[in-house]
Order: structure tokens, then sequence, then C-alpha cells
């Protein structure tokens, strides 16, 4: 874990310094706590804690933050020639790979919660007196647990593709090719499935509570990064990355 | 303590149908400073990568420090440093972080790290630029942050793949003199690949030339000299007249007579005698003021090499 969090280190001050002065870090990085911190939750003041917008954001904001973050990984590696470098040191395939990982998700979800928590200080702090604004639990879960499950999917795809790209603009592409198959190929696929089976799926929906379909979506996000993962600490060999 | 710091037997690599490394046997005494010397494309990288364990051996064997190539890889890269064709720095961050990040890979506790970057820093005159980005620095100053970190975690062997490419002729003999003071101060074992002949003969305990993937000669510099370079001597004075530089150029065990910078330069068959040649000068009324005799350099010997196993395969293929 020591080795690991040796990498998720350095990533994360990469990703910090690779912004230039401390001008352009903050313009960069402070757009998305004032807008998901600040003023969306202005903007809906009740809404944003009761119902699940929050949350909504909370998931959806992973795929911007996580996949601008995660191409760079290994294709950036590689392009600034420091891959091999790396590959030579006592590190082994896995801790690198898990590393890079990390860090995505760290980065994608740290920059979720800091804006979330800031929107509960906003919201408060306007408010006054009175029972203060908080998550509902099912909001709660979607911030925390569909965040972090999020983040992960998206950092292991897009670490996945980033193995073999030669360069981070060839990560880029492969990767919103992939994001773009999932969000288009899901709808897709639904649709092609015999009308029987839509039904079944519908009725369970309809029928089901929302804590439950919810549980059943982490789960399957669950399989999916754990299979990811799998998959690429099996593709990941430095006798053949040193190759290509 | 191991003997030989590195030991190959018939170590082979292919890629596709291309011999890149071909039955290569070597052996690296602990201690030394090794110059693997080719030209492009000779297999120098290659073999580099198979010593580290991030290429996969098709024949032979090795060893690095004792630790087998093909099922130890880890132990070697625990034990050893590298400075590989790309300096391998990240630019974003500074000189100092550079040097942090890999103190932690190689588990240096806090206090042994910051202790270490400084004596090394301190050492090549980089302590003051410790907080400059890496991308602000010179390619020398770059090289030497690389060295810096080839040799943070003190490692039995060091592997510097042209570690004075692209360098001006100031910063590579700079960078030449720190490799050769820590390499010697520390007692690390340096295995060096270069182009730079004049810098493999000043710093090189030992030198390997590798051609097409074979390892066609071994020995210390002056070996190879001797083995190929011709005897040179080298006659100052005043008078060098055509007629006295036509009957040197006659004299049986002489190659070649070059009149350079007013001195004669003249390339003599092994174990031939000057005082003759000081004779013959002085009859044909030359004022001889200095004689210098010796070998050839190592350049000279590596061409000879290169060229003699050049027209071997020539001549085998032409069979």
């Amino acid at each position: 874990m020591n080795d690991v969090m040796t990498i998720v280190r350095k990533e994360l001050k990469e990703f910090w310094q690779a912004r230039g002065t401390l001008r352009s870090r903050l313009l960069s990085y402070l757009p998305i706590p004032l807008i998901f911190g600040v003023f969306l939750p202005l903007q809906e003041r009740e809404a944003w804690t009761e119902t699940p917008l929050a949350g909504i954001f909370a998931m959806i904001l992973p795929f911007v933050l996580a996949g601008g973050a995660v191409a760079d990984s290994f294709a950036g590696e590689r392009e600034r020639h420091t891959l091999e470098t790396l590959l030579a040191t006592r590190l082994s395939d896995r801790d690198i790979f898990l590393g890079k990982v990390l860090a995505t998700v760290i980065y994608s979800v740290g920059l979720v919660w800091a804006s979330m928590l800031l929107s509960l200080v906003t919201l408060n702090v306007i408010k006054g007196s009175g029972p203060p604004f908080i998550y509902s639990g099912s909001v709660l879960m979607m911030i925390t647990v569909g965040a972090i499950l999020l983040s992960l999917l998206i950092a292991a795809i897009g670490v996945f593709v980033s193995l073999r790209a030669p360069t981070v603009r060839a990560a880029a592409q492969v990767f919103s090719l992939v994001t773009l198959v999932l969000f288009v190929g899901g709808p897709f696929l639904l649709r092609a499935l015999p009308d029987s089976v839509k039904a079944v799926i519908l009725e369970a929906l309809n029928t089901a509570d929302m804590a439950t379909v919810g549980g059943a979506a982490a789960l399957i996000v669950l399989a999916i990064d754990t299979l990811l993962l799998a998959l690429g600490i099996a593709r990941f060999q430095r006798t053949r990355l040193i190759l290509e | 303590m191991v003997a030989y710091a590195i030991e190959t037997k018939e170590m082979t690599r292919y890629f596709g149908d291309l011999c890149a490394v071909n039955k290569v046997s070597l052996q690296v005494p602990a201690g030394t400073i090794f110059g693997f010397l080719g030209p492009n494309g000779a297999g120098k990288t290659t073999t580099l990568r198979l010593l580290l364990g991030l290429l996969e051996l098709h024949g032979g064997s090795a060893t690095v420090l004792g630790y087998d190539v093909a099922t130890q890889a880890d132990a070697i890269r625990e034990h050893t440093g590298v400075l590989l064709e790309h300096d391998g720095l990240y630019r974003r961050l500074s000189v100092y972080d550079n040097q942090e990040f890999f103190g932690r890979i190689y588990h240096l506790d806090n206090a042994a790290r910051q202790t270490r970057i400084r004596e090394l820093l301190e050492h090549l005159g980089l302590w003051e630029r410790r907080n400059n980005s890496v991308s602000e620095l010179s390619k020398g100053l770059k090289q030497k942050v690389a060295v810096a970190r080839a040799l943070l975690h003190r490692p039995s062997l060091v592997f510097l793949d042209e570690p004075s490419a692209g360098l001006d002729p100031v910063a590579a003999v700079a960078l030449r003199e720190d490799i050769q003071s820590l390499a010697r101060r520390e007692g690390t074992t340096v295995f060096l690949t270069t182009h730079n002949l004049a810098e493999a003969e000043k710093v090189c305990d030992i030198v390997g030339v590798i051609r097409k993937g074979q390892l066609i000669a071994v020995g210390t510099p002056a070996q190879l000299r001797a083995s190929t370079g011709k005897p040179i001597a080298e006659i100052y004075g005043k008078g060098f007249s055509d007629s006295a530089i036509s009957a040197l150029r006659s004299l049986p065990r002489v190659c070649s007579v070059l009149l350079h910078n007013g001195h004669l330069q003249i390339e003599l068959e092994p174990g031939t005698e000057t005082a003759p040649l000081v004779s013959l000068l002085v009859h044909e009324g030359v004022e001889v003021e200095e004689v210098r005799k010796g070998q050839g350099s190592l350049e000279e010997a590596f061409v000879a090499l290169i060229q003699g196993e050049e027209k071997e395969s020539k001549e085998s293929d032409h069979e």
C-alpha cells in the first residue's frame, strides 16, 4: 500500500503542478466548487437537498473530472519519456497500476465531495435560523458511494485505454469513444431487448423501492469496476509496455 | 558481495527476425566502470533493457548482482539505479520533488531521504536550484538531476545510457567528472553505454564493443588500443622537407606519414623502433627537437574493430 500511495502522491502533485502558476491553478479548479457548491445550490435552495439533484450531479461530475485526468496517466508518461524510468524501478506492476487509478479517483471524488460540502455550507449560511439543510439518505449515498463507484469506473476504463495509447491525445480520443458507447449503447441495448424482457424490467422498477434499485445498480457498477481493474492489472506487463 | 556485478552467457534477444542481441557473453567485475560501446542500432539499449528485466530473454542467461534476470528482475531493479536514454524526470515537478518521489519508491525514511537528497544535490551544485521546476533547467542540469536520482538509494550498480548525449563539451566533462567521483566514492559499479569514445577512454576501467548484436571485443581501453590501434610517433622540429617525408614513407614499417600543425604524425607497424626514423630525418637535414611515441586512441581502435568486423562479414557473405 505504501508503494501505491507513493504513486498517488506523485500523481496528485503532477495534477496540481500541471496548471502552471497559482492563478492558473485556481482558475482551473475553482469553477467546479463555485458552480456546484455555491451557484446551483443558491438557485435550487430546498430542492438541492430534498431532491436527487445534488446526487445526480455528484455522479455525473466524475465523468468530466476523472475523464480529463485519466488519459494522461500512462500515455502522458510515455509521451513525456518518463514511463521507462518508472518501469525500471522496484515498484511492482500492480502497485503502479493501482496508484494511477487511485490518484484519479481521489482527485475526482475529492472535488465532488468538496463541492457538495460547500453547497451545504452555502445553503446553511444564507438560511440563518431553522433546521439545517442536510442531504437525505439516498442523496448522501449517491454523493458518497455513487461518486466513488463511478469515479472508479471511469478511472479503470481510462487507465486501461491509456496503457497502450502512444499519446495523451490518442488516449483521450479512445476514451471519449468508449464513454460515448457507454452512454449511447445502454439505451440502444435496452431498446433491442425483447418486449417481454422490457416489461419485466419495467415492472420490477415500478414495484421495487428506489433503495433496492440503487443498491442493485451499485452492485452492478462495483462488479464492472472489479472486472476492469482485474483486466487492467493482467494487461499491465512492463515487458510488453516497453515495446510500445 | 558478488565478484561480477553482471554476468551473461550467450544472452540473446530477437525482434521478429532481427537478432538484436546475439549470444552475448560478458562479465563485469563489481566496482568497475564498464563502457559499452557500439554504433547506432548495435544492441546497447536492448542489452541494458534485458539486464534490467524490462525485456524477456529469448536465449542464454544473465545474472545481475547475483540475481537471475529471468526470474528475479524485481530484486535487480531494487538494487540498481538507472539513467536511460531519456532522463525520465517529471518536468512539472521540482528538482527536489523528483528526488523525493524516487526516494520514497526505494523506501528511504524521511530523515535518510532528506539527508541523501541534500548530499547529492550539493555535490552536483544543484542544491540552490532544488525548488526549480525541472522544465526550467538546461539539458546538462537535467542530466545531473537524473544522475542524482540514479544514485539516490545507494545502488550497487548503476546503468547509464548515453548520459552525455546532447550535452555541450563543458557540461559533458562536468557530468563525466561527477559520475566518476560519485561512483568511486560510493563503490558503485557503473554500466555505461556511450558513443563518446573519448569519454569512455577517460572514465571506463573496461570497455566492451558491440556490433550488430554481437560482442566483438572486451578489455581495458589500453588493451583495445594495443590490439587494434597501431603505434604512433610524433616528431617535432624544423625543416620537414618533401624529400624527408618521402624518405620516411619509403621505409617498410612505416604505414603513413602526415605533416600536421608543424609536426610529423607517423603511424608504425607494432614493434617498430623510432631511432632509425630520427636518424633518417637528421640525415635529410631536419632539426629534430622532440619525439613522442604512443598508441592510437580508443576511437581509432573502435573504428578499426567495427571496420574489421564489417570486412569479415562481407567476405563471409561473399563466400
